[in-house]
């Protein structure tokens, strides 16, 4: 939510720290915040 | 026997929350504007829709804003009368044209006003729903109401018997994760219905005296886990908001059915008892995406969790209850002295880690397998601490139930460079050489002796230079007892004369954040055969010894608590450690030495101080 995106330079920025990036970048990283729940894909019934 | 209730609410938002600061900017001022209603009406409409198709009934929460919208009110009749849905109120959803102009504010959040300002708007919304519909409503809620603002309705309108009154572990994780902007904290209540307390809506009635006189219910059933240690938005019953926390892959999310599944097995820790509820607002399905999921991802995510309800109900696995209704079921043949207790696994990081949680009228705690079964939470409701929130109170925003123990906002086992950490658990210790439990994952089961809740933790073995023991925890908890007892067994070694000392410990605080609090004025006191020790805290790290313990005991005043650990043997030692200003915590302990097997057992009692 503290991103903006830069037109000019096709690139976004984060307004609380230093990260600077294109969308692919964004992309990538939240692929990688995603790829931490191991169970995303996981249909669990066993209690 | 084994029941799975299920409650879905809807509310009619005329002004979706997304849409809100752009109205409280002015640049939307005209909360009337017809495009805004109609779009946050077809948002309620296809809501309903799905629910009623899956043969779901719901609770419809008038928002203020909406009782003055002709179609939202003849929708809602429509709905009571050919579907069973109720017809509730909610002070979600306050701000509109009529209130600025009544209450002159654009304050969105009714738990922040001052108490004045509470009754007035109260009255208003009551008032304004009975001249709308002709009748009051018996349900209500808010993401939080405190006791205060529901003793007022209690004495007003006394027909209420349920309410949406909390958010579970909505705290300062839930401020980080918003930019620091969602100025007001929930930690520390109870994830499942509960029968509140008079004096603090947090916790559970002790008695009849005590009752409230509603039945409340919590913001969403959320993953007990993920929300503990992660941002309480992503992890719940609410499908949009599992999209915000991108737990899914493609376009299905398991993850929700997995968190219903597990909210069902709950039945097995409860006596029968399962509950589960679904609470969008309007907001989550708006027409051009939200939280970079586009409207047809949101609406399919909303769909396929309504059809997972309705797949339940068709089988015979889940009972669709109003608000109002499920009020009665709960009360019906529940002793306020039963606790909610479960052993939760983790269903979203793919280890085997599980947490134990509990919650009666004397405290609410939480049990880490994955640190030995550390207590690495624990919230002394027998304090049953009054505690108002909103403008002219001392916390305002600050409507969490405050910790004596919280091991992510307070160090835990591992502290960076000095001092302790909060947290219970027991070390094990051998010529010098100690291990804490902490850094020993196990596993868990439950089981029930008569009223005894018992935590059976698989034994973890402790290798010493010379030689390795084998550690059993059990937990047991009698109901009404408002004590944990706490057995430490070494059940095996690899050398029978080898003398081990059992070393039983609590190190707390107290407070609602990350931050210290003053600790001046807590007393730390030992009462044993050999004498008597008793200190007022001063942070100047004291430590004292009293042999053959009776008692060890910490009192907080800060938060009307008397906390306290006794043993069942005359030959342990108790003792107390005494924090500095850069670690500011008190320990008190229970040690043993034992030689070969043997076993330490304890008692924590969390009592009212005053």
């Amino acid at each position: 939510m503290d991103m903006l995106y830069d037109a000019d330079k096709r690139e976004y920025y984060c307004l609380r720290c230093s990260f600077v990036g294109p969308e692919s970048e964004v992309l990538r990283l939240n692929a990688q915040f995603r790829a931490k729940y191991l169970d995303r894909t996981a249909r669990i019934t066993d209690f | 026997m084994t029941t799975f209730y299920l409650t879905v609410i809807h509310r009619p938002e005329m002004v979706p929350e997304y849409l809100q600061k752009k109205a409280a900017e002015g640049k939307a001022e005209d909360l009337a504007r017809s495009e805004v209603i109609s779009e946050s009406l077809d948002i309620f409409r296809t809501q309903q829709r799905i629910a009623h198709e899956n043969g779901l009934r719901t609770t419809i929460q008038m928002t203020y804003a909406s009782l003055f919208n002709d179609e939202t009110v003849s929708l809602a009749r429509e709905h009571h009368a050919k579907y069973g849905d109720e017809i509730g109120s909610t002070f979600l959803g306050l701000q509109c044209a009529q209130f600025r102009e009544k209450f002159a504010s654009k304050e969105l959040a009714i738990w922040l006003f001052s108490m004045a300002d509470k009754r007035r708007i109260v009255d208003e919304v009551f008032g304004k729903f009975r001249e709308v519909f002709g009748f009051l409503p018996t349900s209500t809620g808010s993401y939080y109401m405190d006791a205060e603002l529901v003793n007022y309705i209690k004495e007003r309108y006394p027909m209420v018997k349920a309410a949406v009154a909390t958010c579970w572990e909505e705290g300062p994780k839930a401020y980080h994760n918003a930019n620091n902007s969602w100025y007001t904290l929930l930690d520390g209540g109870p994830w499942n219905p509960w029968i509140p307390s008079k004096r603090n809506i947090h916790c559970p009635a002790s008695d009849e005296s005590d009752d409230i006189g509603i039945v409340a219910i919590p913001h969403l059933s959320r993953d007990l886990m993920a929300v503990f240690d992660g941002p309480g938005s992503y992890y719940g019953t609410h499908p949009q908001n599992i999209l915000r926390g991108m737990v899914y892959e493609g376009r299905e999310i398991p993850y929700f059915m997995n968190i219903v599944d597990q909210y069902r097995a709950m039945a097995k820790y409860n006596r029968g008892y399962a509950y589960n509820m679904m609470f969008v607002g309007p907001g989550w399905m708006s027409k051009s995406g939200r939280w970079e999921a586009d409207y047809d991802f949101l609406l399919k995510s909303y769909e396929d969790g309504m059809s997972y309800y309705g797949q339940l109900k068709r089988e015979g696995k889940a009972v669709d209850l109003t608000m109002s209704e499920f009020a009665d079921a709960y009360r019906e043949g529940r002793p306020y002295s039963r606790p909610e207790c479960t052993l939760w696994k983790d269903i979203l990081y793919g280890s085997s880690r599980q947490q134990f949680w509990f919650a009666d009228p004397w405290m609410r705690f939480c049990l880490d397998m994955n640190q030995g079964g550390a207590m690495i939470d624990l919230r002394p409701y027998a304090a049953k601490l009054i505690r108002p929130c909103g403008v002219g109170t001392k916390h305002i925003q600050d409507a969490s139930y405050p910790f004596i123990v919280q091991s992510l906002f307070r160090a835990g086992y591992f502290t960076h460079y000095a001092g302790e950490g909060a947290v219970k658990s027991c070390k094990l210790g051998h010529a010098g050489e100690e291990v804490d439990l902490c850094a020993c994952r196990t596993l868990a089961s439950f089981s029930e002796e008569g009223d005894t809740r018992v935590v059976t933790l698989d034994a973890v073995d402790i290798e010493f230079e010379k030689f390795t023991i084998a550690v059993q925890s059990v937990f047991r908890l009698e109901e009404g007892s408002g004590e944990i007892e706490i057995i430490r067994r070494i059940v095996g070694t690899t050398d029978p004369n080898a003398e081990v000392s059992i070393d039983e410990y609590i190190t707390a605080c107290y407070g609602t954040t990350e931050y210290p609090e003053d600790l001046t004025g807590v007393r730390l006191t030992l009462t044993g055969e050999s004498g008597t020790e008793s200190i007022e805290y001063a942070y100047k790290c004291r430590e004292a010894v009293v042999e053959g313990v009776e008692s060890a005991e910490a009192l907080v005043p800060q938060v009307d608590t008397r906390l306290s650990m006794r043993p069942d043997t005359k030959d342990a030692a108790g003792y107390f450690r005494e924090g500095i200003a850069f670690s500011p915590m008190y320990t008190i302990g229970i040690k043993r030495t034992v030689r070969g097997t043997g076993e330490l057992r304890t008692w924590l009692k969390v009592e009212k101080a005053s």
